[in-house]
């Protein structure tokens, strides 16, 4: 595989700047993929949670926009979910030994926050009834 | 999927139980370290006031949960009573945290103990959100029983 400027070696990349004579090493491994990609997730993960926060700032919490805020956070919740078992996957198909990281951890904190959101959504839900309840009798 | 929370036989009646379980734990190892010298000179619990610092906490937490989710197993889940009680669950997490905060021994930076305080914030913090809930419900639930 001949590309202009880059050096292929066994186990990563070097790319050749020309002009300034940089030599940029460029590692062949999924790592910093899986980085990216949690980065990515947990900054959308707090984009929704300040959304959450908007809901208890509002003079009315009881709408279907709260309803919708909810969801989405509790969803996103529920993500690291399949991450972990896919990490778990992998271990057994690699048949490595299984033992218990922090990752298993931080997904349970994760499910403990959708079951308490999963609680706050059923309140929204009661109070939005007696909201509506209320619109109609005046 | 629907997932029944509140009401009978729903998850809070289930939880209802549970925490009247873990009560009665915590009740019955009060007692046992109370009365039993073996029990006192395992988990170096020797003296009255140790004991009552270390397990009234947990009492209060327990009773405190029994209440409100008794509250959030009858039909009207927004009343005067279950925001009273949740206000006061806030409040004993906090104190609990304090407590931890105040029995450890700071070797360095860090210490290990210290750790179970943040289950306790997160428990704080929500259930002071779901109080906030329960206010406005409790406001409209009035509105509405007035108005009928």
């Amino acid at each position: 595989m001949q590309i202009p400027f880059v050096d292929v070696f066994e186990n990563h990349a070097k790319i050749n700047v020309p002009l300034l004579g940089l030599r940029i090493g460029v590692p062949f491994n999924y790592a910093i993929l899986i980085m990216w990609t949690s980065m990515s997730f947990y900054a959308i993960y707090f984009y929704a949670f300040k959304e959450f926060l908007k809901v208890f700032v509002e003079k009315n919490m009881f709408e279907v926009k709260s309803l919708k805020r909810l969801k989405f956070f509790l969803i996103l919740n529920l993500i690291p979910l399949v991450y972990i078992i896919l990490f778990t996957a992998s271990f057994l198909i690699k048949g490595k030994v299984f033992r218990l990281e922090d990752d298993y951890f931080i997904v349970f904190a994760h499910l403990v926050i959708a079951f308490l959101l999963y609680l706050y959504l059923d309140v929204v839900k009661k109070g939005k009834r007696v909201q509506e309840e209320n619109d109609l009798t005046i | 999927m629907k997932i029944k929370m509140f009401g009978r036989y729903s998850v809070s009646s289930v939880f209802f139980l549970l925490s009247i379980i873990c009560f009665l734990v915590v009740v019955v190892f009060f007692l046992a370290t109370i009365f039993l010298g073996l029990l006192r000179a395992f988990t170096g619990l020797n003296s009255l006031p140790k004991i009552i610092l270390f397990f009234g906490p947990k009492l209060i937490f327990f009773y405190l949960l029994i209440l409100i989710f008794k509250s959030f197993k009858s039909y009207n889940i927004f009343t005067k009573k279950a925001i009273k009680y949740l206000h006061a669950f806030t409040v004993v997490n906090f104190l609990m945290v304090l407590l931890i905060i105040m029995s450890t021994k700071f070797e360095g930076y860090w210490a290990e103990e210290i750790v179970p305080i943040f289950p306790l914030l997160i428990l704080a913090v929500f259930s002071a959100f779901i109080a906030a809930i329960f206010k406005q419900g409790f406001r409209l639930q009035e509105e509405n029983d007035l108005t009928i």
